[in-house]
């Protein structure tokens, strides 16, 4: 039965989530792998599966927290820190919907500030859909969004606060 | 890209897997008309979707099927041994899927000069160490004992016959642990399955972490790879069937 389950959900939503690890990993063999991992905690919580449409934001969160696991970790080995934009703080949403200037701010940031950016920022959702797949409330993902604003533009400042 | 000028990510995936109401559908395509950003974004996933179905899909389905097949048989099991009526001829049925230790140069798993791991069994209350002779049933938990010599980092993992990489330590994946120097043992214990075939256990120490999803990767194409320069000790399991 969890065969049949894990192969149905994997045929369905193994692309959209192969594709949203491609596109967070920007490495093909790096996303092949990490859509297993994503489905291999799909299997530990297939009796929490929701169905339908609902399935497609639940692994869109799994995959969105494995990938930026896996590139906390790998920027946690080496990250130049020379890389970022700077001095351009004036229009945030413009700097963060740069795919590789959002990761490299999300690499400094707390672990519950990074999902909640990445899917306003990087993938266009608003704050409600946003709490929909996280499964938080708005209250929630809009305090989460503005403290890791606050964060970014400290960041994004010419002084930078990373030396 | 924001949703008010432009389709977000999830739009996206919903248009591709139909699952969009008419009159979103119709919006979207409306929307996408006009908007060659929201396109260009759709073709590309698209054509990565369409790389999934042609070169992964197929070739990974295999062992994710293999895990929930095991998974839905160990909660079989536990379903079972649940039920004091069927305790003894699940028990025997247990005792028949012998896993069998292959001999190894020593129960105590060291690198010359380097740090050792030891394998215990829990089986029904009792404790002991796995030896070249000891006979181990699915079923039975073991558990992991590190002494390095000094601190460092740590990932255990598993290959089984069909080729299955599991990380087993840390738990949570991502990378290598941190482990301090002199005998501890590992938080958590592993259940044996009746999964057919030999099962590899490979301890890595290191100096560094090592990402597990490269350590899985290397282990997959060859068990026993050295990764980023480490050599990891190995604990092997012939798996017998009745």
């Amino acid at each position: 039965m969890d065969q049949q389950r894990l192969a149905a959900l994997y045929r369905r939503y193994g692309p959209a989530a192969y594709a949203r690890c491609r596109k967070l990993l920007r490495d093909e063999a790096l996303a092949e792998d990490a859509v297993q991992e994503v489905f291999v905690r799909v299997l530990r919580h297939l009796d929490k599966a929701p169905d339908d449409e609902a399935a497609l934001g639940w692994i869109y969160r799994i995959s969105t927290n494995y990938c930026l696991n896996l590139l906390r970790d790998r920027a946690a080995q080496a990250e130049p820190v020379d890389e970022l934009p700077e001095g351009t703080t004036g229009d945030l949403e413009a700097v963060l919907s740069d795919r590789d200037a959002c990761l490299r701010v999300l690499a400094r940031m707390p672990d519950k500030l990074r999902a909640p950016a990445v899917l306003h920022y990087l993938d266009g959702l608003e704050q409600g859909r946003v709490a929909e797949v996280l499964g938080v409330s708005r209250r929630t993902v809009i305090n989460r969004l503005a403290a890791f604003a606050d964060r970014a533009r400290k960041l994004l400042e010419p002084s930078g606060g990373l030396e | 890209m924001n949703e008010r000028d432009h389709l977000c990510a999830l739009s996206l995936d919903r248009l591709l897997l139909s699952s969009m109401s008419a009159d979103e559908e119709r919006q979207a395509g409306e929307h996408l008309e006009a908007c060659e950003a929201c396109r260009t974004a759709l073709e590309e996933l698209r054509a990565d979707q369409q790389r999934f179905a042609a070169r992964v899909f197929a070739r990974t389905l295999p062992p994710l099927e293999a895990r929930a097949c095991r998974r839905g048989r160990l909660e079989l099991l536990a379903a079972r041994l649940g039920n004091p009526r069927l305790l003894v001829p699940v028990g025997l049925a247990v005792a028949l899927l012998l896993v069998v230790a292959r001999p190894a140069p020593e129960p105590d798993l060291r690198i010359k000069g380097g740090p050792t791991l030891k394998v215990f069994a829990r089986r029904q209350g009792a404790v002991f160490q796995v030896r070249p002779d000891t006979r181990l049933a699915a079923g039975d938990r073991i558990r992991f004992v590190i002494e390095p010599e000094r601190p460092g980092y740590l990932l255990v993992a598993s290959v089984d016959g069909a080729g299955t990489v599991s990380v087993y330590f840390p738990p949570e994946g991502g990378q290598s642990a941190p482990v301090g120097a002199g005998r501890s043992e590992l938080p958590g214990s592993i259940e044996l399955d009746d999964a057919p075939g030999p099962e590899r256990l490979f301890a890595y120490f290191s100096e560094q972490p090592l990402p597990a999803a490269e350590v899985a990767r290397a282990l997959a194409a060859a068990p026993g790879a050295v990764v980023s320069g480490v050599k990891p000790l190995e604990l092997s399991f012939a798996k017998e069937q009745p």
